[in-house]
């Protein structure tokens, strides 16, 4: 037989509120009218009893002592021990060092240059390359033929001409 | 307790010594290299109405060209070693001698600013000046200045930065720009 929802509340109401007192005259009433809200409290009441009447073993003094050094008393002693005191100065060290780093180096690097723009600029670089390089060619040529070719070797080979000689 | 300390000295040196390290120095201008010479008074000499062709790169857009994924290593080479590369070229007006001047005046102000003539060529129509900025053994800095007489044609071209002449002769030789043969002495 089931308990109504409203008798329900009313019983673990009764039980948990007020635990061991007599019934209330309503709830009495109550029960003369709904057998499944008496039955669920004579139950409880049963259950109760059954459960408060198993043996408590007693703790040992030493147990009771263990629990109270590893929960309450420790952290009071030492919430900054050890690792937690190094991670904490690391965490610090590195913030102190990003926002160092973050202010010298100011505001964000500006965007590379397109592929449009490095290809553009590889043909000018190529440009002014070649430019560079015959510059430098014309001076190997310059050297060879000017100089090695028509006044070293003429004069190596006996050459020169009388009127540039020394008399 | 002493692990925890080693550890926590060496996250703080690391923090402190590579945080700062890590931030780039602001990057010097191109122009306050050695090597570089400006071209302005050249670029004054252009006559506009003609095809002007006028190259600055330095900076990001070289370190593009040196990080460029290219089969051409020399040539990436020899970017990631200049600081810039800049030029000017193109029709001169007014007369040739004008320009011939500004050539020469250009030539004789780098010898006196303890630049190297390297080159100085000059036939009936055409002149060319090569020179160079040494430091210690480095070519850090080449001027080359082209001029044609017969075309009025200008070139003043400036590589400022570590410069290996060999590399830069082999890497030009690969080049076939239209235009350059009547360069005197490179035929």
């Amino acid at each position: 037989m089931n308990a109504c929802d409203i008798g329900r509340e009313r019983v673990h109401a009764h039980l948990d509120e007020t635990p061991g007192a007599a019934l209330s005259e309503s709830l009495s009433l109550h029960f003369a009218t709904c057998p499944g809200c008496r039955e669920l409290y004579e139950d409880l009441v049963a259950l109760r009893a059954a459960l408060r009447a198993r043996p408590r073993p007693e703790l040992p003094a030493d147990a009771l002592e263990a629990v109270w050094e590893r929960t309450v008393r420790r952290p009071a002693a030492g919430w900054l021990d050890g690792w937690r005191r190094a991670a904490t100065a690391a965490v610090l060290v590195t913030a102190v060092s990003a926002s160092t780093l973050w202010l010298l180096r100011g505001s964000p690097a500006p965007a590379g240059p397109t592929p449009a723009q490095i290809a553009l600029a590889e043909a000018q670089a190529d440009l002014v390359l070649s430019y560079a390089a015959r510059a430098i060619q014309a001076t190997r040529t310059a050297t060879t033929h000017r100089v090695v070719g028509s006044k070293i070797s003429p004069a190596v080979r006996g050459d020169v001409p009388s009127d540039s000689r020394r008399r | 307790m002493r692990t925890a300390h080693v550890i926590l000295a060496a996250v703080a040196a690391l923090a402190l010594v590579v945080g700062p390290a890590s931030a780039a120095p602001p990057e010097k201008p191109a122009a306050s290299h050695a090597g570089y010479v400006d071209g302005a008074a050249f670029r004054a000499l252009i006559d506009s109405d003609k095809d002007i062709v006028e190259i600055s790169l330095e900076g990001p857009t070289l370190r593009a060209l040196c990080n460029k994924k290219d089969e051409d290593v020399e040539e990436r080479e020899l970017y990631c070693q200049l600081k810039a590369i800049h030029a000017v070229i193109g029709s001169v007006r007014g007369p040739a001698a004008s320009a011939l001047t500004l050539v020469q005046q250009t030539d004789q102000k780098l010898v006196a600013a303890g630049w190297q003539r390297m080159t100085r060529i000059k036939d009936e129509t055409s002149s060319i000046s090569v020179l160079t900025h040494v430091s210690g053994d480095q070519i850090d800095g080449l001027v080359a200045l082209i001029f044609d007489s017969e075309d009025k044609e200008l070139v003043f071209a400036n590589l400022a930065g570590a410069i290996d002449l060999n590399r830069l002769g082999e890497i030009g030789d690969r080049f076939d720009v239209p235009g350059l043969d009547h360069i005197p002495g490179a035929r």
